[in-house]
């Protein structure tokens, strides 16, 4: 008969921290292609934007707003990344609750005969006894697979950075004079 | 964090294993779908926060919202976003300066 320990040895656990390494490295696959795709979308789509409002006061005392003139930025540019997410754990839990039963069965056959004659007589009595021992094993498993994802920040590289060329002549210093 | 069950894989429900999601609360998703993407976000319980074209918009959601539009063919794609504030104001900050009035003026920020 197995063991407590021949049972637990038994448990695929191998094979199951395979296929939980296999599933989470698919997972984290298709969830920094989803992320992606969103950079992607987020990259494709505009939105025109005022970026400066000149407000003028004037000698009689009264303001005007002027805006400039809209531009158009992808929301990429203005911050809007995707989040990526990443697992950070994976646990795997196996519980195994093992019962194991023996019983023994004894059968007692007995049987008796006698015969009686003429100033004689004559008896037998025969004993049959049998044993039989039975096993039983009972084996209820269960096991928990547990991840944890986490955001993390974007790929540095997931974002343009921007670039200033301003070709604007310098300003004049105010003359004092 | 929020759990919410899911059954909806077969090898799951195959082997009558039980899936518990623990999501974020709420969080803003880019939602690509028809063009009836606002009324889909409005029956999933989310909030529109902007709308670029009628299949395109920035909504806020659960986590259970966001799982049901996922599930939901009319909707042809949705992830998480979020607004990298610091790379907002270089941004602003950069392209104010790059437009801003010629001299005589202040920027006032």
């Amino acid at each position: 008969m197995a063991g407590v320990g021949q049972e637990l040895l038994a448990v695929p656990l191998p094979e199951m921290v395979m296929k939980l390494g296999l599933g989470v490295a698919e997972a984290q696959r298709a969830l920094d292609e989803n992320s992606v795709e969103t950079a992607s979308m987020l990259a494709e789509t505009t939105v025109p934007l005022v970026l400066a409002v000149t407000q003028t006061i004037a000698a009689d005392g009264t303001v005007s707003f002027e805006n400039a003139d809209p531009v158009d930025v992808s929301l990429l540019q203005v911050g809007l990344m995707p989040t990526f997410y990443q697992f950070s754990e994976a646990t795997i839990e196996v519980t195994m609750d093992i019962k194991t039963t023996s019983s023994r069965e004894t059968n007692v056959k007995v049987g008796a005969k006698a015969k009686v004659g003429f100033g004689c007589w004559s008896a037998s009595v025969s004993v049959d006894v049998s044993h039989n021992r039975k096993f039983g094993k009972t084996v209820h498993g269960t096991s928990r697979l547990v991840t944890k994802m986490v955001p993390v920040p974007p790929p540095s590289r997931i974002a343009p950075e921007l670039l200033v060329v301003d070709n604007r002549p310098p300003k004049e210093a105010p003359d004092n004079a | 964090m929020k759990t919410t069950e899911s059954n909806s894989s077969a090898t799951a429900e195959a082997m009558g294993a039980k899936i518990s999601i623990k999501g974020p609360p709420r969080a803003m998703y880019l939602v690509v779908g028809n063009d009836k993407t606002d009324v889909l976000v409005a029956q999933a319980g989310g909030q529109i926060t902007l709308r670029f074209t009628a299949d395109k918009v920035l909504a806020v959601l659960t986590y259970e919202g966001y799982l049901s539009l996922n599930r939901d063919s009319r909707i042809f794609r949705i992830g998480p976003v979020n607004l990298d504030m610091e790379r907002l104001k270089r941004f602003s900050r950069s392209f104010s300066q790059t437009v801003a009035p010629t001299s005589g003026t202040t920027n006032v920020h």
